[in-house]
């Protein structure tokens, strides 16, 4: 196993670097001048060439590119062209907020999408059954824009009952540690903050999650349903075991495999896909300050953006095998 | 199918249980923590981030929403208006031979680190800005633009005449000068602060003498000032703390200011301005029209040089139905340039609306049955042209009316702005915000030369641009007016553009808010806002 990791972990690196010159090579396609997105309305020809220079815009591209790939070897990701301050800077403080968005995301798509599957698939063809699958479809279909909006019309506006925007209320006093308010609010015991933050995190969080709600409780409904007709199931029951010890115990622990493989998935695309959740509700995450960095042709964070996503769904997807390995003895990577 | 697993009714019943009683706990109303709004507080809501506290190098509108409260220039914009009164000088002259600006200054002020404003103060700033070799004057990555723009080709220095006489001398006449000096960009920070922090470090900590001291700045989120209690304006701040929250999409940053968790917007869409007309809790005030949307003709093109033919497009466009439809109720039709707010205009009337004689002029052109051109529109939205797309497929239609067969083109704006600027437009639309209430910031900025290779300053009438620069250096405010007045004129008279619009802008607020003012320039100052 862990030379299977150590040989995973190594094959990172071809895989970045080609994503890193597809990127860069993309970027540099887009129809547009980082320093007249920069300078603005005001642009003289003078000052873009000035600003050209001054960002090594001027130089050919395999030069570009080359000191770029020199500079990220060494830990230099370059300086952010909006904000002039070194993107590792502008990443870190963003990139705990996106963390504790998917966290939130990811518990809600689990917590509400793998009963409704697992009761769906107990009751095949009940009202139950087509009630979660009527909400699973749901989940899929609903624009995340709408959705987030509405939640933010019912919950805030008209009931007051949860906040409109950010990840925690303006002035409340909370020592950052990681920047998880709800995890730093835990390690000072302020549970004040505590409270605040996962009010700010549920309606974020329940717009992010429905789309993986909805295709973690379809995984698990045909999943399960698979399972629960297997020859172990049979015997199980024979055996005069529980019902639920059956369903849950036997079955859903094998029908979890190819569930733990969506959730992997699933993860991976709540971290790069949280751009319009994050605008909706003003949350201070990667994911609007890439949209940002796109529409400024901010090349540097962008590139950085994309090496960092990447790198993230690759481990993420590590770590999903290496789980495979634990949920099913039988597999053993050489 | 498989058949129901017996016993697995009670589950059901302890997960809907269990979601209620999570909701229960979660979403009963908490007590409200943090700097809420309320009567000490007030919370602005913001499209955009600022990208610095120094504001000098900025050009960023964002920006100098939060550096309006910090900071003061020597003389600001009235109230709701465009013209100049006092601020950190209290008066000011200027020689006959329109050299020397002598600006005296407000006496009693401090800066928020509590040292004193003073020509010595106002003289370190101006050489910040104007010196390259100044040691806190580069700023990676930043320059000081509306410098460029509007003070160095004619500053040469500033001399301390006492402790509260500053005079600015110039290489040549400048009558916009103090005009100029109103815009934002040019506030003054403590000398010590600069020398403190350096030339960068000042974007992080900024230390004016406005109503509002900086406490912090959680980028991509909010901003929170705090009341200046030595601030020179007696009574003022009304309000104590001043929160700006970054909400970038409009939608959500309505829905916050209906559940009151911000006071005030900027830039709401224009449906939700009629909500929030309709809405008990909220009110609506707006900010002066400051801007024209208008159609540009590339002169360098053999077609565009034709006078009929802009005037038959003129002719041929309808413009109130346009305005009225596609600018949210709070536009109107702009006859000339400068909107009304403004002074040197000229008396005009509108273009009328005369397909008729449109037609006729085509046909005396050589075009009686119409011609094909590619007509750019604006792919963003701006008060002066809130929906590009929308404007300029009204515009095509009417043109096809008349036979003019107009092809819609747009790119991304950053190309746009630089391709206007070439010849690759032959029409397109473009405008225009205000930065001070001089008429040189809008014809300086619109006849200011004739490129053959620039479509933006394709109008070569040498009437008009040499009427244009004559006012920048006439001393006399009555002949400036007579002169911009005429160059105005003859420009109009030549269908230069094909003026559509100047907006108003709304700001939504709700209804315990008083003493919110727009402002043309969008800045307003926070200073006399009530939280009743």
């Amino acid at each position: 196993m862990g030379g299977y990791i150590v040989r995973r972990i190594i094959g990172l690196l071809p895989t970045l670097l080609g994503v890193s010159a597809a990127a860069f090579l993309m970027i540099h396609l887009l129809p547009s001048d980082p320093a007249v997105a920069y300078l603005g309305e005001h642009a003289t020809p003078e000052a873009i060439a000035r600003v050209r220079h001054e960002f090594g815009l001027d130089q050919p591209l395999p030069v570009q590119y080359a000191v770029y790939l020199w500079n990220v070897v060494r830990g230099d990701f370059g300086e952010s062209l909006d904000s002039h301050r070194p993107v590792s800077v502008e990443f870190l403080p963003r990139f705990p907020a996106t963390i504790e968005l998917t966290l939130g995301a990811i518990t809600v798509a689990l917590v509400v999408g793998i009963p409704i599957g697992l009761i769906s698939a107990a009751r095949p063809n009940s009202i139950l059954d087509r009630l979660g699958m009527a909400f699973a479809l749901a989940g899929v279909s609903l624009p995340v824009f709408w959705l987030g909006l509405m939640l933010v019309y019912l919950f805030s506006v008209y009931f007051h009952a949860l906040p409109t925007a950010g990840q925690i209320a303006v002035g409340l006093p909370l020592m950052p540690i990681t920047r998880i308010d709800v995890l730093d609010g835990v390690l000072t015991g302020n549970w004040a903050a505590v409270w605040d933050a996962l009010r700010h995190l549920i309606l974020p969080s329940v717009t992010l999650s429905t789309y993986s709600m909805a295709i973690i409780a379809r995984m698990t409904r045909a999943s399960m349903l698979d399972a629960l007709h297997q020859d172990y199931i049979r015997t199980a029951r024979a055996k005069g075991l529980a019902a639920w010890a059956v369903v849950i115990g036997h079955g859903l622990r094998n029908a979890l495999l190819p569930v733990v493989t969506v959730i992997g998935l699933q993860v991976g695309s709540l971290l790069t896909g949280a751009i319009l959740t994050e605008t909706i509700f003003a949350w201070p995450g990667v994911g609007r300050f890439m949209y940002d960095s796109i529409l400024f042709r901010d090349y540097p964070v962008v590139l950085a953006g994309i090496l960092l996503f990447s790198l993230l769904f690759v481990l993420v997807n590590l770590f999903v095998d290496v789980l495979y390995a634990f949920l099913d003895p039988r597999i053993r990577y050489a | 199918m498989g058949k129901p697993v017996a016993g697995m009714r009670n589950p059901v019943a302890v997960l809907v249980i269990a979601a209620m009683v999570i909701a229960g706990i979660v979403v009963v109303p908490g007590s409200v923590t943090g700097w809420a709004a309320g009567p000490t507080t007030f919370i602005w809501g913001k499209s955009g981030d600022a990208d610095t506290m120094d504001n000098p190098v900025s050009t960023n509108g964002e920006t100098s929403e939060v550096t309006t409260q910090l900071f003061n220039t020597l003389v600001r914009m009235t109230p709701g208006g465009t013209d100049v009164e006092p601020d950190l000088a209290t008066s000011w002259s200027v020689s006959p031979d329109g050299l020397t600006w002598t600006f005296k200054l407000r006496r009693g002020v401090t800066f928020h680190d509590g040292t004193a404003w003073n020509a010595a103060a106002a003289k370190f700033n101006f050489d910040r800005w104007a010196d390259e070799k100044n040691p806190y004057h580069a700023v990676k990555g930043l320059d000081y633009e509306y410098w460029s723009d509007f003070a160095a080709d004619s500053f040469q220095e500033a001399r301390v005449i006492d402790p509260y006489t500053l005079a600015i001398v110039l290489k040549k006449p400048d009558a916009p000068f103090v005009y100029n000096m109103s815009i934002v960009a040019f506030d003054f920070a403590s000398p010590a602060s600069i020398k403190q922090y350096g030339g960068q470090g000042v974007s992080l900590h900024p230390v004016g003498t406005g109503p509002y001291k900086f406490v912090e700045w959680v980028r991509d989120d909010h901003v929170t000032l705090i009341a200046n209690p030595t601030y020179f304006r007696k009574g003022l701040p009304k309000t104590q703390r001043v929160i700006m929250r970054v909400m970038k999409d409009n939608a959500a940053r309505f829905l916050a200011l209906k559940s009151g968790e911000i006071q005030a917007m900027e830039l709401p869409n224009p449906d939700d301005v009629k909500a929030a007309m309709a809405d008990p809790n909220l009110a609506v005030t707006y900010r002066p029209p400051f801007n024209v949307g208008f159609v540009r003709f590339n002169m360098n093109d053999p077609l565009f040089k034709d006078k009929r033919i802009r005037q038959a497009m003129a002719l041929a466009v309808n413009r109130k139905p346009i305005v009225d439809a596609l600018y949210g109720g709070y536009g109107v039709v702009a006859d000339q340039h400068m909107p009304p707010v403004m002074w040197g205009r000229t008396n005009a009337t509108p273009v009328p609306y005369d397909p008729t004689q449109a037609k006729q002029l085509l046909a005396e052109a050589g075009y009686p049955n119409g011609f094909s051109f590619d007509f750019w529109y604006i792919p963003v939205s701006r008060a002066y042209f809130p929906n590009g797309k929308d404007i300029g497929t009204a515009i095509a239609s009417d043109l096809g009316k008349v036979g003019i067969r107009a092809h819609l083109q747009t790119e991304d704006w950053s190309t746009y702005l630089k391709d206007r600027q070439t010849n690759k437009f032959s029409v397109f639309m473009i405008g225009w915000n205000g930065d001070n209430g001089d008429p040189d910031d809008w014809l300086g900025y619109f006849y200011a030369k004739y490129d053959a290779n620039n479509g933006y300053y394709s109008y070569n009438n040498p009437t008009v641009l040499d009427l244009v620069q004559k006012a920048r250096v006439e001393t006399s405010k009555d002949k400036r007016a007579q002169m911009y007045a005429q160059a105005e004129s003859i420009a109009l008279a030549d269908y230069r553009d094909i003026l559509i619009a100047h907006s108003r802008v709304p700001l939504l607020l709700r209804k315990n808010i008083s003493g919110l003012v727009g402002q043309p320039d969008g800045n307003e100052y926070m200073e006399t806002v009530v939280v009743h």
